[in-house]
This record gives C-alpha cells, sequence and structure tokens, in this order.
C-alpha cells in the first residue's frame, strides 16, 4: 500500500441530517402496491360476508380495509423516514436507515468511484433528487441518499465530486447506530 | 439528528491546478489490429448456418431462427475482426470496432486489473492467442480475438512501457516454471486433481457396492451402474484436470502470475495492488480430509460473479496453504486463523435468533396462505370443519419443519462458536466462518471500499450485529461478513475497517 501524508487538518463533526419531510410522500407512494396486495387479500373474506351477511357490510369492509392499509402504509412510512438520516464528513458519507432491519453504511469519500443525481416527476414536484454515491464495492448498495432537496442535492454532488479530494484522510470515527 | 445550523457536508474543495498530460498521437507502433486469420475462426458460425440451412431446405428445422441467427454472429465477427483497432497512448488502451454501430471503450492501463493471455484450441491450430484486458465497473473489458504472438507480445511490451508490467510471455503457458526470476507460489500436482475428486470415488464406490449386490442378487443390468460411476469419476477428474492443471502461480516484479489449462490455455496477469481478496474454502469433504480450495479475486469485470476458472490457485490444497500463499503474495505476514479472536459470546444465541426469525417469518406467510385457503375453500362451498383441518395439519407441520430447523441452528451456533474466528495483522483482515462449508477470507485492509453494520430483529433481542465488509469486484459468494458479533464489538470492528480505508492510499480508488 502506498504511504502518503495524512491530512489532519480538516476534521469536523457533523451531526446526522434528516430527510425533508417530503419524502413522507414518496415513500407512500412506495408503499402504496403493498397495501394493494392487502386489499385483494381481503377479497376472500369480504366475499364471505357478502354471500353470508350482507353485501352493504361486505362494502364496508373492503373500504375499512383499503382505509387502514393506506393508513398502515403513512404510518409506517413516518418510521421509516425517522429512522433515515445521513451525513457527509471530511472522510465519509454515512447512512443510517431501518425501523426492523437496521442498517449504518459507511463509504470513505476516496473511495466514490461517481456520483449521480436522479429525479422523476413526482420527486421533481415535490422539489426533491436522489443522489448515490457509487464505489468500485460489489456487494453492499451504494450509499442511495434518497430525496434530499435538489440545492441540497447539487452541493452534495459538488462536494463529493470536488477535485483534489485527498487520498488518505484522518476519519471522524463513525458514530454507529 | 441535525443541530441548529449543520449543513450536512462540509465546504467544497477547490479545483486541482494541475492540467493533463500533453496527448500523444497514435502511430503504427502504438495501433494493433486483429490478424487476419482470425477470419478463419468466423467459419464455426458459418458452418452452423450451412448445416442449419441444409436442416432447413430437408423440413427438419425453421429456417429464419438458427440460420439467421448463425448468419449474424458469421457477419458480426467478421466486421470485428475487421474494423477493430486498438492503440495504447497517453498511459490508455482505446478499443475501436464496429461499422453500423460503433464501439469505443478506453481503459486507463493504471486501472487493468488483470491481462488474461489465452489460447484456445482454434488459436494453436490458427498460431494465434488472445489477449484480454479488464478493468473494474461494468463490461470493462476488452477481448482481442486473435493476435499473431508478435503482435501480442509489442502489445504487451507496450502495456508495460505505460505502466502495466506485463512480464510473462503472450505465448501461453506453454513451458513449466512461470517468467524468468518469477518467485513461484503454488503449483498444481496431478495427486491434488486426484483429491478434487475423493467425493465423487466414495460415491462411486457405494454406487458400485449396490450395483455388484443388485446385479448379484438379481439382474446383471445393474451393473451397468458401475460403469456410470466409474465413468462419473473419470469425466469429474478429467474436466479437473483441463481446466486447472497444470497450474503454477508466481510473482514476477509488480504482478501475479497464473497459468493454467490443458486444451485451453490461460495465462493469466494480475497486478498485486490489485488483488482484492482470497478465499479458502471447504466443503464437508474437504473439511474431513484437511484440504482447501484457495481462490483469489481482482475487480475485474469480465469475471462471472459466481466461479471463475482463473481464480482458482488450488483446487484442493493441504489444509493451512492459504497463509502463506496470501503472505507471498500480498507481502504482509497474514495471521493464522487458529490465531485470531473467537466472534464472541452471542455467537450461538444469535445463530438460533436469526433461524427463529427465518422461521416466524416463514409461518406467518404460511399462516396467511392457509386462511386464505380455507376462505376460498368455504366460498367453494368445501365443508368447514374438513378444511380447517387441513390447514391445521398444514401449520403444524410447517411449525415442526421449522423447529428441526432451529434445533439444527443451534448445532450450527455451536460449531460456529468453536470455529469461527476472526481479526486482523499487518494491513489485512481474516475471517473464517462457515458450517458445511467453511470459508476463510484474507482481505487487504486498503481495499475496503465500504463498510456497513446491520441488526436484524433477532439479532437486536440478543444483542448481536452483522459487520459487512464491501471490496471491489467481489459479490455474491465472495461478500465478506463477521456475523453475530456482539453489537459493542461490531461497532469497534467496523470503525477499524473505516478508519483503515480511509487512512489508505488507492489513487483510483480500487
Amino acid at each position: 500500500m502506498t504511504e502518503a501524508p495524512v491530512d489532519t487538518v480538516r476534521r469536523v463533526d457533523i451531526d446526522f441530517e434528516p430527510f425533508p419531510p417530503e419524502v413522507r410522500t414518496i415513500l407512500l407512494l412506495q408503499y402504496l402496491p403493498a397495501a394493494a396486495v392487502a386489499g385483494l387479500l381481503a377479497v376472500v373474506p369480504v366475499a364471505l360476508v357478502w354471500i353470508h351477511l350482507s353485501a352493504p357490510l361486505a362494502i364496508g369492509m373492503w373500504l375499512a380495509v383499503a382505509v387502514a392499509s393506506i393508513a398502515a402504509a403513512w404510518w409506517w412510512a413516518g418510521l421509516q423516514l425517522d429512522m433515515r438520516s445521513w451525513r457527509v464528513t471530511d472522510a465519509t458519507v454515512e447512512l443510517r436507515k431501518g425501523v426492523i432491519w437496521k442498517d449504518h453504511a459507511v463509504l470513505p469519500r476516496n473511495r466514490v468511484q461517481n456520483v449521480t443525481i436522479a429525479s422523476g416527476p413526482v420527486r421533481r414536484y415535490l422539489g426533491l433528487a436522489t443522489v448515490v454515491a457509487h464505489s468500485a464495492g460489489a456487494s453492499t448498495p451504494n450509499i442511495d441518499l434518497e430525496c434530499l432537496s435538489i440545492s441540497n442535492a447539487d452541493r452534495l454532488q459538488t462536494t463529493l465530486l470536488a477535485a483534489g479530494v485527498p487520498t488518505v484522510i484522518t476519519p471522524v470515527p463513525p458514530a454507529w447506530g | 439528528m441535525a443541530g441548529p445550523g449543520s449543513s450536512g457536508f462540509p465546504p467544497a474543495i477547490p479545483s486541482s491546478p494541475f492540467g493533463a498530460p500533453p496527448p500523444t498521437t497514435p502511430n503504427d507502433e502504438t495501433r494493433f489490429r486483429l490478424h487476419p486469420r482470425s477470419l478463419a475462426a468466423a467459419s464455426i458460425p458459418l458452418i452452423g448456418a450451412v448445416i442449419w440451412s441444409i436442416a432447413a431446405l430437408a423440413g427438419r428445422v425453421d429456417f429464419d431462427i438458427g440460420a439467421g441467427s448463425a448468419g449474424i454472429a458469421t457477419v458480426v465477427w467478421v466486421v470485428r475482426v475487421v474494423t477493430t483497432e486498438v492503440t495504447v497512448t497517453d498511459g490508455e488502451v482505446r478499443w475501436r470496432w464496429g461499422w453500423l454501430w460503433h464501439i469505443d471503450k478506453t481503459i486507463p492501463v493504471q486501472r487493468v486489473q488483470e491481462v488474461q493471455i489465452e489460447r484456445s484450441l482454434l488459436a494453436r491450430i490458427l498460431q494465434l492467442t488472445q489477449v484480454e484486458i479488464s478493468s473494474a465497473g461494468g463490461a470493462g473489458s476488452i477481448k482481442l480475438s486473435y493476435l499473431d504472438l508478435p503482435t501480442a507480445e509489442r502489445l504487451r511490451a507496450l502495456l508495460a512501457i505505460h505502466g502495466l508490467s506485463a512480464a510473462s510471455s503472450t505465448g501461453g503457458p506453454s513451458s513449466s516454471g512461470g517468467p524468468a526470476g518469477a518467485r513461484p507460489v503454488y503449483s498444481v500436482s496431478p495427486a491434488e486433481i486426484v483429491r478434487t475428486q475423493y467425493a465423487s470415488i466414495a460415491f462411486a464406490i457405494v454406487i458400485t457396492g449396490v450395483s455388484v449386490v443388485v446385479a448379484v442378487t438379481g439382474t446383471l443390468i445393474a451393473l451397468l451402474g458401475v460403469i456410470l460411476a466409474v465413468a462419473l469419476v473419470a469425466i469429474g477428474g478429467l474436466s479437473t484436470w483441463l481446466a486447472y492443471g497444470p497450474g503454477e502461480s508466481s510473482i514476477s516484479g509488480p504482478l501475479l502470475h497464473l497459468r493454467q489449462g490443458v486444451i485451453r490455455l490461460r495465462a493469466t496477469n494480475t497486478p498485486l495492488v490489485r488483488v482484492q481478496l482470497f478465499r479458502s474454502r471447504r466443503g464437508p469433504v474437504y473439511q474431513l480430509l484437511h484440504y482447501e480450495k484457495i481462490q483469489y479475486a481482482s475487480a475485474d469485470a469480465s469475471e462471472p460473479r459466481s466461479e471463475g476458472v482463473r481464480q482458482v490457485l488450488a483446487p484442493a490444497a493441504r489444509s493451512g496453504a492459504l497463509t502463506p500463499i496470501a503472505s507471498a503474495v500480498l507481502g504482509v505476514q497474514v495471521p493464522e486463523a487458529e490465531s485470531l479472536n473467537r466472534f464472541g459470546p452471542l455467537v450461538r444465541v444469535a445463530t438460533i435468533a436469526r433461524a427463529v426469525e427465518a422461521g416466524v417469518l416463514r409461518l406467518a406467510g404460511t399462516l396467511v396462505l392457509a386462511g386464505f385457503g380455507v376462505g376460498v375453500a368455504r366460498l367453494a362451498d368445501a365443508p368447514a370443519v374438513k378444511t380447517a383441518m387441513v390447514a391445521g395439519v398444514l401449520l403444524v407441520v410447517h411449525a415442526l419443519i421449522e423447529a428441526i430447523l432451529v434445533a439444527l441452528a443451534a448445532l450450527v451456533g455451536t460449531t460456529r462458536n468453536h470455529r469461527s474466528r476472526y481479526g486482523w495483522g499487518v494491513d489485512c483482515l481474516v475471517v473464517r466462518d462457515g458450517f458445511l462449508r467453511l470459508e476463510t477470507k484474507v482481505l487487504p485492509l486498503g481495499k475496503i471500499q465500504a463498510v456497513s453494520v446491520q441488526r436484524s430483529p433477532g439479532q437486536r433481542i440478543v444483542g448481536a450485529a452483522t459487520v459487512s465488509i464491501d471490496v471491489a469486484g467481489a459479490s455474491g459468494k465472495w461478500s465478506t461478513a463477521v456475523v453475530d458479533l456482539t453489537t459493542e464489538h461490531a461497532r469497534s470492528l467496523a470503525g477499524h475497517l473505516i478508519t483503515a480505508a480511509c487512512t489508505s492510499a488507492l489513487p483510483d480508488g480500487v
């Protein structure tokens, strides 16, 4: 391994940053297919009620299931949003996420190969963009900072791709979550 | 979460004041074309097209599918041979070919992961050789089929001038001993090829015994089983020998050379700084007989993600061979796995907890399906008691299977508690884990790309965590994780690894 002088000057302890509240809407849209599956599974008990009891009760029951599914998806999106945070230090890009399965991924900035900003129509409407920091690693996912504000995304890309990033940096120790 | 005034990232770093070096103009010395005899290889799809056409005329097959694809393959091959041009200038390899569609790929020489010289039977008949230059990243390889030997040698020399010291001959592994002045790393002996077949031999002995008993007591046709068993062993041994033997690996200057193959000759040259990972694998038979299969990985994009012949240094080395091989290639003293730390006190209980977690999820799925099935049966006017009983029996059987799996997990956890080890020496991490397939992995700390700490619900209940370590080009079965450490140890290990990654120089990140 090539030895290089260690840059000990730019040590900044930076807190984790929450994602914007609009992300909850994006997450809700992502969970809607699961809510639809729940609604689909409810067809059988609804049909049983329809046949053996009454049609209005069955329709009411199905509507209740639909509303409950969407409410559950909204609640789950909120939980996911609360558990999701990110930060970029002098040395690393970090992402914490997960409600049940917890994950804290850390990518050294000197390993960032390229940075992608993506924004679909819904994200653009909400003023959001996704920044993906790619490493050369193959098994763990890239650091996927989904749904930052567009101004933050642009600044983050500029920061991560700025020329002259030292190849050797003394990191701020990650606060593992 | 963020404090007041926290922006989330530090200020941008100013651009480098250094400019690019002046370009070099390509000339005949730096430009390479495929040899015209490469066109002969087009005869293979052409013959296929002709045979398919004849079969189509005889009404045996559809004309358009086979003949069309074989014909297109012929045309593509001819276009590729005629239009391919490779230039090596300014420390870059540039590959261009195409007629209607143009392919233009450039790989910086400093980012070349591997150079493989391969001579298939066809190439040897044509007195040509195939050169493959691989980089990291998706589809990042240049495959030249075929160059004549002097041209391949000229390409090798030019790559060396531009920084890749490919010291081995381009003529393929036709002679033993490796390049002049090379330090030998490992040689595959015929006895080792036989060792790879011990499982097949054991299976063949069982089949032979059963066949003889059946032949004596019943029909003589059962003796066919003996023939099949012998054929199984012979074919397995032969194919292993053709792929790996006589394999020789050596180090010459900054390169790891691997020469292997009997009919298809391969000479793979990997810059030592590109070696990302070593792995030894021991299946049940290898564990019993104390053998291990030793492989290495670069970030070669063209290598299939599962198994690659070119990565195998030793198909069945005696146990303990990994340490000297990895030490020789990495240039540091790799510690013996036996001397390292155990995973910690939570391995057994965390293994069980993960099994319970998976079992509960599967049971929940079965419960939903059973409830759905009962509902559908009721709609079809099936007897309520009978359908409920069927669903109940299904659930009970599934629960019993899950209970057996949890009991097995206890056995796995106990074994892992005794055998699983992790730790680091000078500049490398060693992880040994597994039950039926015991794996030891050696990673240079400087090659680490990213580190994750993950905690599943089962692990969180018992206070355990997993540290996943990512290196370039290693995914699937090559991925490395230290599973079921205590959360405190996991965080400590992850912090150590990420510090090592941040404080090690990888100018191009790979």
